[in-house]
């Protein structure tokens, strides 16, 4: 099942959002330390989980290749 | 030397009873002569007296008995013996014919490997989940406490009244504890924050674990108080990984969120009760802010005390939780404690009584091996057949059935443990790869989970070694050395006919082995393909250029009972910090673009529409998730709330229509009180047009949803709301995840 149907989130955010950034000449898994830390000096209960490229998180889900 | 009959008689006759004794022991050949002459003497005593003619009869009669059944007895034993007795010969014999036959060899072999491997690694992965003993000091003493809600048939985990109480009532359960897991950022000087997973646990779980600490202490009952000094106790690895194994880590201040915590002690490597943790802080439960059934979920563990058993455990339990459902019936009418092995719950395994259906599991996974070698029986026969002129020779020789039976039994054996052999390394490989994929998607899996080849797992290998060689080997054998096929070989020796032949049964199961395979290889191809081909694809988009994280936010600071105030002022929080982090993230040098969706791509939860003027296939998948009562069927998609920006920021094309405006995200904002007012707007991608609307016009269409999947959160779509059609995107990400039938 490949149909899907997007909404428009809010400018503010969506709690348990799923943030992807784009990230060139860097390392995405080498700003992922840079990310936490940005985000701990912000508010030390903002909380990042599941930090990982897309590309693992694709594989993740179809299950392949590890 | 039988007596010689003589021709006198007299009326006398021995007793009925003896004399049909003796007949029964006697053999066939001396039958006759022998109880001709006793019953002449028999006679002959009776003149002297007839009573103790008869005493003598019966003592003979038993004398006859027992020796002749004695020899009888001692004859088939030593003709066992020889029948089936097993030498090195039979085994180098049966390694000769697998040389001899090298395609049923390998054929016969890798079938039973994969079968045993299969049954093995089932095997090992089942019985390890439910292991009753962890592997801790008297591990199987070590339970778990439920107060099961029999009506909903599920257990009820906000329980912090009952943990008290059962705390100050079980004497069958001693040092009961209970633990929650929590999420913080750990913030410590010289290393990055994260976001670690935190154990707020009972000091009673340390004893419990009867596990001492590597540095410091573990947690004691007074650090439980409110008011005392937060203290942490951390894993071992941590204090390697993150603390680069500094001498002075007890006494250090971290942050775990909030709140600051002084480090008390390291455990040791291997210790991660009460699942699988490396950071402690105490369960400081105050109940006196919950109702009965409220507050936060917790899960209860205890040991059983000496001499205690689960049935005694069970019963005291069970008269505290009878007392409790008297007692406080508007909440515990319905529930009743359980008591059961510690590991049972992780496995869904809420009654200790309802094992067999694990038991039965592992049964039917077996069956799959039985499959495999009734199919390598019948090859085994066809060969058997084959050698019928070598079974006449040898039956001609002297050979009984029994050993006939016993050297293809060894045969069979020899095949079903090269399969063995070969399954001891597949069998490895496997559980190697299952521990991998738990650590990559479960890496908060129960520590005891770790799968490997236990010397009760090689036992179970040697028992389906066994079961796979009688199939293999004494069916045909039985088959091929029946009377119908001895009696054709016979005369086969006598220069006759032909020996074996397949019957109806052989020939019926050959054709339905057939007939399964040919059916079942065009769908495994596909599968195949399907799998490779998903795997194979470009995911678009650049996917390795991004980075995703699911942002959320701490409740550390939450009041026991939260208010509607407080959720508005929560949300309003997470919203200004959420934006920070997007301002200050678009500033950092190397960030080209930024952007959020409810769900990651790829993964959005499943969702019903109806698609206007559009007939919709079938009922919504009522199984797979829950639908709005009395709506219409409707086509199964995938749901995303995206930011205004995403696809610009993932390059999707916009291939009709427009994107999204900043105008249309606020008009879904469910903090706008007209949010749900009127038409709103979507947009889809070309796998929808195409699945859905069958290729037609999308621009402009109405849309609406009839149904949602439980990963849906609650409020997240609106039922019944029309949303119209603004743009046509392509697909995104290209490679999707596989359906879940």
């Amino acid at each position: 099942m490949n149909a899907k149907m997007y909404h428009a989130g809010p400018a503010s955010g969506i709690y348990g959002a799923s943030v992807a950034l784009r990230l060139r000449g860097i390392d995405p898994n080498a700003f992922a330390g840079r990310l936490r830390e940005i985000s701990a000096t912000i508010d030390p209960d903002l909380q990042l989980r599941n930090i990982a490229t897309l590309d693992t998180v694709l594989r993740q889900e179809q299950g392949c290749c590890g | 030397m039988f007596l010689r009959r003589s021709p006198r008689s007299s009326g006398a006759r021995p007793p009925l009873l003896a004399r049909w004794i003796l007949e029964r022991a006697l053999p066939d050949d001396v039958r006759e002569d022998v109880s001709g002459d006793l019953e002449e003497l028999f006679r002959r005593r009776s003149d002297d007296g007839p009573l103790r003619a008869r005493l003598w009869y019966w003592r003979q009669a038993f004398a006859f008995t027992a020796r002749f059944r004695s020899e009888r007895i001692r004859e088939r034993r030593r003709h066992m013996d020889m029948s089936t007795r097993l030498s090195w010969m039979d085994f180098r014999l049966a390694a000769r014919i697998l040389v001899r036959y090298p395609w049923l060899t390998i054929v016969g072999v890798i079938g039973m490997a994969v079968g045993i491997t299969i049954s093995a690694g089932s095997f090992a992965v089942l019985y390890t989940m439910l292991d009753p003993a962890l592997p801790l000091d008297d591990g199987d003493r070590i339970v778990a406490v439920q107060n099961w809600d029999t009506a909903k048939n599920s257990a009820e985990r906000r329980i912090v009244h009952d943990f008290l109480d059962w705390r100050g009532q079980l004497t069958s359960v001693q040092d009961l504890g209970a633990y929650r897991h929590l999420s913080r950022n750990l913030i410590a000087s010289g290393a990055q924050p994260e976001t670690v997973r935190v154990t707020e646990m009972s000091a009673a779980g340390f004893r419990v674990a009867r596990v001492a600490p590597q540095l410091g202490r573990h947690l004691v009952e007074d650090d439980e108080r409110a008011g005392t000094a937060p203290v942490l106790v951390i894993a071992s690895e941590v204090w390697r990984n993150r603390f680069a194994s500094d001498p002075g880590i007890i006494g250090r201040v971290v942050q775990l969120g909030e709140t600051s915590y002084s480090i008390v002690g390291v455990m040791p490597d291997g210790f991660a009760f009460p699942v699988n943790d490396r950071f402690w802080i105490p369960l400081r439960l105050d109940v006196s802010l919950y109702e009965r059934r409220k507050g936060p979920s917790i899960s209860v563990f205890g040991r059983l005390a000496a001499g205690a058993t689960y049935e005694s455990a069970q019963a005291e339990l069970t008269t505290v939780g009878l007392r409790s459902a008297q007692a406080l019936a508007s909440t515990h009418d319905k529930l009743r404690p359980k008591v059961m092995p510690y590991t049972y719950p992780f496995f869904d395994q809420n009654d200790a009584s309802a094992i067999w259906m694990v038991h039965l599991m592992q049964f039917l996974i077996t069956l799959l091996l039985v499959i495999v070698c009734v199919n390598v029986a019948i090859l085994v026969y066809a060969r058997t057949a084959s050698r019928h002129g070598e079974i006449a020779v040898r039956t001609a020789l002297g050979a009984s059935r029994g050993r006939i039976v016993m050297q293809l039994f060894v045969e069979a054996f020899v095949l079903a443990a090269a399969a063995a052999v070969s399954s001891v390394g597949l069998t490895s490989f496997s559980l190697s790869l299952v521990n991998e994929a738990m650590r990559q998607n479960y890496a908060g899996g129960p520590f005891w989970w770790n799968f490997h080849l236990s010397p009760s797992l090689i036992l179970y290998m040697f028992g389906l070694t066994v079961l796979a060689a009688a199939i293999v080997g004494v069916l045909p054998a039985l088959q091929a050395t029946g009377r119908r096929v001895q009696n054709g070989l016979k005369q086969v020796s006598a220069g006759g006919g032909s020996g074996m032949q397949f019957g109806r049964t052989w020939t019926a199961l050959i054709v339905l082995q057939v007939a399964i395979a040919v059916a079942l290889l065009p769908a495994a191809v596909f599968h195949t393909w399907d799998s490779l081909r998903h795997g194979l694809a470009d995911p678009g988009g650049a996917a390795k250029e991004f980075l995703t994280a699911q942002l959320t936010m701490d409740r550390a600071t939450a009041p026991a009972v939260t208010s509607a105030a407080y959720e508005r002022e929560f949300a309003s929080r997470y919203a200004a910090r959420s934006g920070d982090l997007m301002r200050q993230l678009n500033s950092e040098p190397g960030v080209a673009g930024l952007t959020f969706a409810s769900s990651v791509s790829g993964g959005e939860p499943t969702v019903w529409i109806e698609a206007d003027g559009v007939a919709s296939p079938g009922e919504p998948g009522s199984d797979s998730g829950w639908v709005a009562a009395g709506t219409r069927a409707g086509h199964q998609v995938r749901f995303n709330r995206v930011a205004p920006n995403f696809f610009e920021t993932f390059e999707v094309p916009v291939v009709m229509g427009r994107r999204f405006s900043a105008a249309d995200g606020e008009s879904e904002n469910p903090q706008h009180a007209d949010a749900t007012a009127g038409e709103g707007t979507v947009i889809v991608n070309q796998s929808f047009v195409r699945g859905v609307l069958g290729g037609s016009s999308a621009l402009g269409r109405r849309v609406r949803y009839v149904g949602a999947s439980n990963d849906v959160e609650s409020g997240e779509v609106t039922l019944g709301r029309w949303y119209q059609i603004v743009g046509v995107v392509g697909d995104f990400p290209k490679r999707q995840p596989r359906e879940v039938s």
